[in-house]
């Protein structure tokens, strides 16, 4: 399975901006080369030079800095909010699928009617509700994508449970809680872990896009969707305030759907 | 068929009814009280008492959410607290310019992705095949507002050539129509047209590797017909079925592209219903959506169901 | 299938709907960008400025305002005083005629303002010194106070002061901001929530000839950028708003120009007296004043274009007390002040900022100079409508930059936000000096005298910091150069009369 995965170039490619970009993520402080929340009410809004590579912002600040930072923030809201979606959905998807009969019937209307209410507007709406800041967009994020996690494990569910080693450990009077986490959860796990690769992507996604609305990181710390919203109202005077944090956006949420491409291939080879 | 259809339909309306629910709780989570919105920063608590009286809001939650979807039956999505004009007929408005935005989009992202899909299928493995992926897999890697951002900068500020916003109906000048709607359509369906490259890829290779493929190959046919005639004219099904799906997500993303490029369709409509606290129009665009969706999973079904003769005969 | 047929058949409807919405302009039209869209079109529920600026360019008030403040006449021809200042007597100008047809007289207006004084208006606090209103003669009103009122008569140059149909009112009920019908150059055709509202002329307005166009439509683009862009590109002729650092750029723009105003505003920072914290400590707010260099917020957030201030009324204003300049900025007695009140190391304090790209960025800079001088300043960026809720409540230890905007009288900078019962007194500041103070200057109908009482009012102000006043707006228009005759009320709105287009 290493070597199907080494084997695709483009998955290797995305795996090698992650590990970029992580490493960024933790090293910022080292090398950024300016503070990036400090302020030079002489440099406002000055164009990309030797100093400033990336330019300044419209408070003087080093968007360069801002960037290398920004990772952090962006990384840690697609991580944790995966996180929180999975920890959600997954238990829900794995105990209906398993229990089936009324429950399953119950839960997945459920599931179904949160999955057919757009994405981001449920984000949004959660997310005014819990007021702005990176952690609410986060928990927004996580409990707009939990539903596909229980769809999926849920998914899976049914098919692991017919097999015959469940059966056999069912005759052998292991215990259910045992079967679900062991046996069930472990062979599942695979296909929800690409599921979450792709998930980050779509979480980076959506925190710029927060964060744009205003309803993510709030100032002066930087992430990539509030720096571009910020950028907006100045797009004709200071362009690269909006060029560079989309570039990270784009580098890094390609780098996660080419890995998880990349593993989802080299899970299951026939597609 | 009509039993499958009714079985599909049982099973939408009590979805249906969850997503009435959610939409209507979501919307007592919001902060903010309306009424102090609709009483603004300067209203005596005495006002406040009235507002609060006139519109409901001490009632108990059961008896707002009953009042609210009997009157949604009836077509009643209420009144907008900020501007005092009625729902139904604001959405009546909106609806069909973000339908032109949304198959505007479609059309983009099937002429993209549906050659793209096919190349990659045919030269599956070769290096074609990683660029036409990679492009696919970049166009949904864009976050699409910045992508509108840099749009507008270029081909509006920069170049002038096409309006930065707003928005003009076909039927009133189609030219100009066709020039504000081309900007928000390439954004909005850029990342649909990599979803739709993906699909097809793997619907032609599904396909390719069919009986009836070799068969028409082993008769010496010419490669271009056996893709368009045999294999293609076979992969058609999952990838309608797949259009249909995602057209439920094309409305949702149409909240962003809406927004950035001043569209007044159903998608900036909600964002701002949001940031001003107006209850009814949220509940009534997310129900929509929600509802938008469920439709279009159940024409999907019935496409597949339709499209699909094996499917038909085991059912039957 | 019937049903199915019926949806198809709305929906075209509703297509075609938006297409007759979506007309394309003319040359005889103006095109005005909005920022915001404006609430309801009804000046006695309206309480966003952006739906004034339509109502402005739609209704004729019963007084108006010129930038010096100076009341004009407008529905009333004249009006006097009795003596003992408490009966106003009004002439109306006549052969008028509401939008739809029904005759101006007495009786409309003494509908209108005791429907201002009624029950959910907005106004009734505006008006509330008003005992009666009589009609004794078709052009003439008579209104009775309660006291005399120095503020009345602005008042009425402002929201009060625009007259409905008295049948619109009747028929629209609480819906009359739908599609409101008023006396003025321009009538009410079509709203499109979100993206225009569009108004005619009214042929039958009996000063019609000084209205040089034939539609008014406004657009609706929140996007500063995004509207600049349209200006830029042709699709508009008159834009507001303009975010001020672009100010410079478009200066060497010849197919432009830039329109500033001068309006009565401040903005500042409200602190809460009752949140129990460090910002109780007279020494901590006035350390927090030397902490902010305001020109240098003027400078950098908004290029210079705005006016730095430390009291309700703007330096070059005659109400100004010049005895109180604003302070130069001082770290170190900041520092000095800190530790003189006992307090160790940087004084935590959260400033609530609303969710607007500008109001953020003045937000970052008092954050920036605080933290080289004594304080931990933590920002809190929330939209608008939930700071609203959040200061009602209380719920924050400071709020800004926010201030009073759109006012053509001191009384509405000035009572509303130091008096302890005044409706935007969020710091909830209760001195029984300043309350003697505003309620003088309430009654005052001497206009020297009410100045005098206003200076001593605003070095009061200074002195307790119940609200750091920052600086005062000038708010931008951008018009096509051919645009001639600009002018705006003395609230800050554009009023069209003499407005041409080459």
């Amino acid at each position: 399975m290493v070597r199907r995965f080494t084997r695709n170039r483009a998955a290797v490619f995305g795996l090698a901006i992650v590990a970029l970009f992580v490493v960024i993520a933790i090293v910022a402080p080292l090398i950024s080369p300016f503070d990036p929340i400090k302020t030079n009410w002489g440099l406002v809004r000055k164009a990309p030079s030797a100093a400033h590579w990336f330019g300044t912002d419209e408070l003087g600040r080093d968007v360069l800095s801002r960037v290398l930072y920004g990772a952090r923030a962006s990384l840690y809201a697609g991580v944790v909010s995966v996180v929180i979606a999975f920890a959600i959905g997954v238990p829900i998807g794995i105990i209906s699928g398993f229990a089936g009969g009324v429950l399953d019937v119950v839960v997945m209307r459920v599931v179904d009617a949160f999955l057919a209410i757009p994405f981001l507007i449920l984000a949004i709406a959660l997310a005014a509700f819990l007021g702005p800041s990176l952690t609410n967009a986060m928990i927004a994020i996580g409990v707009s994508t939990a539903p596909v996690f229980a769809r999926l494990a849920r998914g899976q569910t049914l098919i692991i449970k017919v097999e015959e080693y469940i059966e056999a450990a069912r005759s052998m009077g292991v215990r259910p809680s045992t079967i679900l986490t062991k046996y069930i959860f472990a062979n599942a796990l695979p296909p929800l872990l690409v599921q979450s690769t792709l998930a980050i992507a779509t979480a980076i996604i959506a925190e710029a896009a927060l964060a744009f609305l205003g309803l993510g990181q709030q100032p002066p710390d930087a992430s990539w969707g509030s720096m571009l919203n910020s950028a907006r109202s100045s797009l004709g005077l200071a362009p690269w305030m909006a060029i560079y944090p989309g570039i990270a956006i784009f580098l890094t949420v390609l780098g996660f759907n080419l890995l998880g491409d990349g593993l989802h291939d080299a899970l299951d080879p026939k597609a | 068929m009509i039993g499958f259809l009714i079985q599909r339909l049982l099973v939408a309306i009590p979805t249906l009814l969850i997503i009435s629910v959610i939409v209507f709780c979501l919307q007592q989570l919001l902060p903010g009280d309306p009424a102090l919105v609709i009483g603004g920063g300067e209203a005596t608590p005495a006002m406040l008492a009235e507002i609060r009286e006139r519109y409901g809001f001490n009632d108990p939650l059961i008896v707002q959410y009953w009042h609210w979807i009997t009157s949604v039956m009836h077509g009643d999505f209420g009144v907008s607290y900020r501007t005092r004009e009625e729902i139904g007929p604001m959405l009546a408005a909106k609806i069909p310019v973000t339908l032109h935005l949304a198959l505007a989009a479609m059309f983009i992202s099937l002429i993209i992705g549906i050659p793209a899909g096919i190349l990659a299928a045919i030269w599956r493995g070769r290096g074609w095949d990683h660029v036409v992926t990679i492009t696919a897999l970049s166009g949904i890697s864009i976050p699409n507002f910045w992508l509108g951002i840099m749009m507008i900068l270029l081909f509006a500020v920069n170049l002038g050539w096409l309006p930065a916003s707003g928005y003009v109906s076909p039927f009133v000048d189609p030219w100009a129509s066709l020039k504000s709607i081309t900007m928000p359509a390439i954004v909005l369906g850029t990342a649909l047209a990599a979803a739709m490259m993906r699909h097809t890829r793997s619907a032609m290779l599904t396909v390719m590797s069919q009986d009836y493929v070799r068969t028409a190959r082993a008769k010496g046919q010419r490669e271009w017909i056996v893709i368009l005639k045999h294999a293609f004219l076979n992969a058609q099904v999952p990838i309608i079925t797949l259009a249909t799906l995602q057209f439920g997500t094309l409305l949702a993303g149409a909240v962003l592209t809406e927004q950035i490029f001043s569209i007044p369709g159903i998608g900036k409509m909600v964002v701002d219903a949001v940031f001003n606290r107006e209850y009814q129009a949220v509940q009534a665009v997310t129900l929509l959506s929600g509802a938008a969706f469920v439709l279009m999973s159940l024409l999907a079904d019935v496409l597949y169901f339709w499209a699909n003769p094996k499917l038909r005969s085991k059912t039957l | 299938m019937k049903r199915i047929a019926s949806h198809i058949r709305s929906v075209a409807l509703a297509a075609l709907a938006t297409a007759a919405f979506g007309a394309a302009a003319h040359s005889a039209d103006l095109r005005i960008a909005l920022a915001d869209d404006p609430d309801a079109l009804d000046s006695m529920t309206n309480r966003a400025q952006t739906g004034i600026t339509v109502l402005t360019a739609m209704c004729d008030r019963l007084m108006w305002t010129d930038s010096k403040l100076t009341l004009t006449p407008g529905l009333a021809k004249s009006w006097n005083w009795s003596a003992d200042g408490l009966t106003l007597t009004m002439d109306l100008v006549e052969g008028a005629k509401f939008q739809d047809g029904t005759p101006f007289d007495a009786e409309a207006v003494k509908i209108n303002i005791e429907r201002y004084l009624g029950k959910g208006s907005q106004r009734a606090d505006d008006i509330s010194t008003i005992a009666s209103v009589e009609a004794p003669s078709a052009n003439k009103v008579i209104i009775k106070t309660k006291v005399p009122s120095a503020q009345l008569l602005s008042k009425l140059a402002e929201r009060p002061g625009i007259i409905f149909s008295p049948a619109a009112i009747k028929s629209l009920g609480e819906n009359l901001g739908r599609a409101p019908v008023c006396i003025g150059p321009y009538k009410f055709v079509e709203r499109v929530a979100q993206d225009r509202i569009v108004l005619a002329k009214d042929t039958a307005y009996y000063d019609a000839g000084k209205y040089s166009f034939d539609k008014v439509i406004f657009r609706i683009i929140p996007d500063d950028a995004v509207r600049l862009a349209n200006l830029q590109s042709g699709e508009l002729d008159l834009m507001e708003k303009l975010d001020p650092s672009n100010a410079a750029s478009l200066a060497s723009d010849k197919k432009l120009q830039i329109l500033p105003i001068t309006v009565l505003n401040n903005q500042t920072l409200v602190l809460n007296f009752n949140f129990n914290g460090p910002m109780q400590n007279p020494k901590i707010r006035e350390a927090l004043e030397y902490s902010i260099d305001r020109q240098a917020i003027v400078d950098v957030a908004f290029a210079g274009q705005y006016q730095a201030g430390n009291q309700f009324a703007a330096p070059d204003s005659p109400f100004y007390n010049s005895k109180f300049p604003v302070p130069a900025r001082d770290p170190a007695k900041a520092k000095a002040l800190i530790a003189e009140a006992g307090i160790k190391g940087p004084v935590p304090f959260t400033i609530l900022v609303p969710n607007r790209p500008l109001s953020v960025r003045v937000g970052e800079m008092i954050q920036a100079m605080g933290s080289d001088a004594g304080f931990a300043i933590k920002l809190d960026v929330v939209d608008f409508a939930t700071t609203l809720k959040m200061t009602d409540e209380g719920k924050f230890e400071s709020w800004g930059p926010i201030g009073p905007q759109f006012a053509n009288d001191l009384d509405t900078v000035a009572f509303a936000v130091l008096h302890s019962t005044g409706g935007r007194n969020l710091t909830r500041y209760k001195s029984p000096e300043m309350d003697k103070l505003l309620e003088a200057s309430r009654t005052a109908t001497d206009p020297a005298k009410r100045m005098e009482i206003f200076k001593e009012a605003a070095a009061l102000a200074v002195k307790d910091r119940p609200v750091l006043y920052l600086y005062h707006q000038k708010p931008l228009f951008v018009a096509k150069a051919g645009l001639k005759g600009f002018h705006t009320t003395g609230d800050g709105f554009p009023k069209l009369d003499g407005l041409t287009l080459n």
